[in-house]
């Protein structure tokens, strides 16, 4: 099983040739700046895709699915250890005191 | 993704003896927790004791008197070892660490001088499981009030004479009780980061 990334719809080139025409009208330095975001945004997108593509690194999606749902098991773990105290000195010396007569 | 889909990945991680649907049940209560509906099962005829059961009938002696009475008990012994199938060349010991009911502990501090204020604070934190020595043992109506086991006073007593002698199921653990119940004795007992240098 993989997560969606949206990557398989995703057609890099068009997008950037379509955003770098809407920067145009803004602009020298903004289009520029837009444009290197856009193309580096569309860099990782399409890293994300060869990597979906790639057995290897669905295995990889599929191991850190499972991870994240081992690391919601451990939550309930975690709620039960974290929460673990002594009893206050006192009520633990009465007990100690006291456990021969409260046993029935 | 959906709930289906997400269960479907969390059974690798719950115990594989357990059926699909007992599985979601468990996995529904350990997310539940600490807001759990019961700790008990309703499956609680088997003549033999499982590790986690409550019975009547076992005896504890005082160290320091020497004096013994019949109590009641949770039973550490792992099942396996408990079981009668299974032949040995030695009669084990069952291990269970006596009950004791959570209203007289609490009149024990009250007549102590223990406040109102304190003595609620101490029930609180042994209802929510979170006193480490303690494990907290809901009432079943009709059958047994609230009680407690203390992990730190374990006893053990020939298996054989457990088993021939008057004794009673109090309870039998449910799947999340189980789960619960070994955490518990786990944090207790084991500790890995203890932070000592050996």
């Amino acid at each position: 099983m993989t997560s969606s990334t949206g990557a398989g719809d995703f057609d890099s080139v068009a997008l950037l040739e379509s955003r770098s025409t809407y920067a145009q009208s803004l602009g020298g330095p903004t289009a520029v700046l837009l444009g290197t975001l856009l193309a580096l945004q569309c860099a990782n997108l399409a890293h994300i895709k060869a990597a979906d593509l790639n057995p290897n690194s669905t295995l990889q999606v599929t191991t850190a699915t499972h991870t994240d749902l081992f690391d919601e098991l451990l939550q309930f773990h975690q709620r039960l250890a974290s929460s673990q105290q002594d009893l206050p000195e006192d009520a633990a010396r009465l007990l100690r005191e006291n456990l021969w007569q409260l046993y029935d | 993704m959906t709930e289906g889909i997400q269960f479907e990945q969390v059974r690798l991680y719950l115990p594989q003896y357990l059926s699909p649907e007992r599985q979601q049940g468990l996995w529904d209560e350990l997310r539940a927790f600490p807001n759990n509906r019961s700790i008990y099962s309703t499956r609680n005829d088997d003549p033999e004791p499982l590790q986690g059961d409550g019975w009547r009938g076992f005896v504890a002696i005082d160290f320091h008197s020497l004096d013994r009475k019949t109590v009641s008990g949770l039973v550490l012994s792992n099942s396996c070892d408990l079981s009668l199938a299974n032949t040995r060349a030695t009669t084990p010991n069952i291990t269970f660490v006596p009950l004791m009911k959570l209203q007289r502990y609490l009149a024990v501090l009250e007549n102590s001088g223990q406040n109102e204020q304190q003595r609620t604070d101490v029930a609180a934190s042994i209802r929510r499981q979170a006193v480490t020595s303690l494990m907290h043992l809901p009432a079943i109506p009709g059958q047994m009030e609230e009680s407690l086991a203390l992990f730190g006073d374990v006893r053990s007593q020939p298996l054989d004479y457990f088993m021939a002698n008057e004794r009673s199921l109090i309870f039998r653990l449910s799947d999340f009780g189980f789960y619960l119940f070994l955490f518990k004795l786990s944090i207790h007992f084991t500790r890995m980061l203890e932070g000592v240098e050996r």
